[in-house]
C-alpha cells in the first residue's frame, strides 16, 4: 500500500525558497513520526520513554483530537492501543518554539505548563 | 532560596569537529565558501532549486561556544542544553557515523564540563549503525554527567521511528532515563529525501 506524503510536486513549480518545506513539511514530518510511534505501540511497550518534541510538536497538539477520532473509527487499529493517541501525546514534552502566542497557549493548554519548555534555536546572530 | 533561571532546551550548535568535516565535503550536506562567505547547504533537495541552492550564511553563532555564552548572557538565559543541529550524522556511512558519534559526544561532555553552570547537552546516537554501536553510545551518554539525553531525527535506522529494529534502543534509553529530543529535518516523504544524500 502506498500512502502519499507531501512530495516536491505538491509545493508547485514557483520558486518559493525554503518556505513551504520548512514551514509546512517539517511540522508534518514531526507529526507523522510521533504518530507512527504511537500507532506501533512504542509508548505502550515503554511507558517511561521520555521524548521532548521540537517546535511544539509540529501540529500534534492541534490534531490530537482528530487522531483519536480516526483511531476510534478504524477497524485496523481501534483495539490495538491501551490509550487514546492524545493520552500518549500528553505524556510527552514540547518546546515553546512555535512563533505564535495562540499556538503556544494551545500547546500549554493541551500538555500542561510543566511539559512545555523554553527554547530559542540559538542560531540567530546577535 | 533557589534562584530561578531561564533554561533553553532548544539550542543548536555545529561543533567545530563537525564543521571541519562538512567543510571537506563537496556534496550535500556541506559547508561551502561562496563569495568569501561560508554557506551551510544541508537539506536533501535544496541544491536542485535556484532559490535555495546557495544554502544559508553560517557564522560563529553556529559553532562558537564563546559566542553562545555571550549570547546567553545578553538574552538572560542562565543555562542551555545544547544539541547538534540537523542533519546530525544520519547521512554518513554507518562505520564513520559510529566513530564520529563517540567523538562528538566526548566533545560535548568536555565543552559542558568547561562551562558547567551554563551548559549541558543532548548527545547523538548513530541510529542507522549496528545495534551494538547504538547501545554502546546509549551507555556512553548515560555515563557522561553532562549529557542529559540524545538528539533524535525522524529517520531512525532508515525506516522511521516505528521500526522494530529500534525496540532495543527504546528499551535502553528508557532504562537509562535519557530524554530524546525529536527534531525534524527531511520534510515529507522522508525515505525518498534521504536517498538524495547518496
Amino acid at each position: 500500500m502506498t500512502i502519499d506524503g507531501i512530495d516536491a510536486a505538491s509545493y508547485g513549480e514557483a520558486e518559493n525558497g525554503h518556505v513551504l518545506p520548512l514551514a509546512l513539511g517539517f511540522p508534518f514530518e514531526t507529526t507523522t513520526s510521533i504518530s507512527r510511534m504511537i500507532l506501533a505501540g512504542v509508548f505502550d511497550q515503554f511507558p517511561a520513554l521520555k521524548i521532548l518534541v521540537a517546535h511544539s510538536g509540529g501540529t500534534l497538539p492541534f490534531l490530537a483530537g482528530r487522531l483519536d477520532s480516526c483511531v476510534l473509527h478504524d477497524p485496523t487499529v481501534k483495539d490495538r492501543l491501551k490509550l487514546k493517541p492524545s493520552e500518549y501525546l500528553k505524556k510527552l514534552y514540547y518546546d515553546a518554539v512555535i512563533y505564535d502566542s495562540t499556538a503556544l497557549r494551545h500547546t500549554i493548554d493541551f500538555a500542561g505548563p510543566d511539559r512545555v519548555m523554553f527554547g530559542t534555536v540559538s542560531l540567530e546572530a546577535w | 532560596m533557589a534562584t530561578r533561571q531561564l533554561i533553553d532546551v532548544h539550542s543548536h550548535v555545529y561543533l567545530p569537529r563537525l564543521v571541519s568535516y562538512m567543510k571537506a565535503r563537496t556534496t550535500v550536506p556541506k559547508i561551502s565558501t561562496i563569495a568569501n562567505q561560508d554557506r551551510l547547504i544541508i537539506l536533501p533537495s535544496e541544491e536542485q532549486s535556484k532559490s535555495t541552492s546557495a544554502g544559508r550564511p553560517i557564522g560563529k553563532e553556529y559553532w562558537s561556544i564563546d559566542w553562545r555564552l555571550q549570547w546567553m548572557k545578553r538574552h538572560g538565559i542562565g543555562h542551555s542544553i545544547i544539541s547538534l543541529a540537523n542533519p546530525w550524522l544520519d547521512w554518513l556511512p554507518a562505520g564513520e557515523a559510529a566513530k564520529l558519534a563517540r567523538e562528538l559526544n566526548q566533545d560535548m561532555q568536555l565543552i559542558c564540563d568547561e562551562n558547567s553552570e551554563e551548559l549541558s547537552a543532548f548527545g547523538v546516537l548513530p541510529l542507522h549503525c549496528a545495534i551494538d554501536d547504538v547501545l554502546a553510545e546509549v551507555d556512553f551518554i548515560k555515563q557522561s554527567s553532562k549529557l542529559k539525553g540524545y538528539i533524535l531525527g525522524t529517520r531512525g535506522s532508515g525506516s522511521g521511528l516505528d521500526d522494530k529494529k529500534l525496540l532495543p534502543v527504546w528499551k535502553a534509553v528508557e532504562e537509562a532515563g535519557l530524554i530524546g529530543f525529536l527534531h525534524p529535518h527531511c520534510n515529507l516523504p522522508c525515505s525518498q529525501r534521504w536517498k538524495l544524500y547518496s
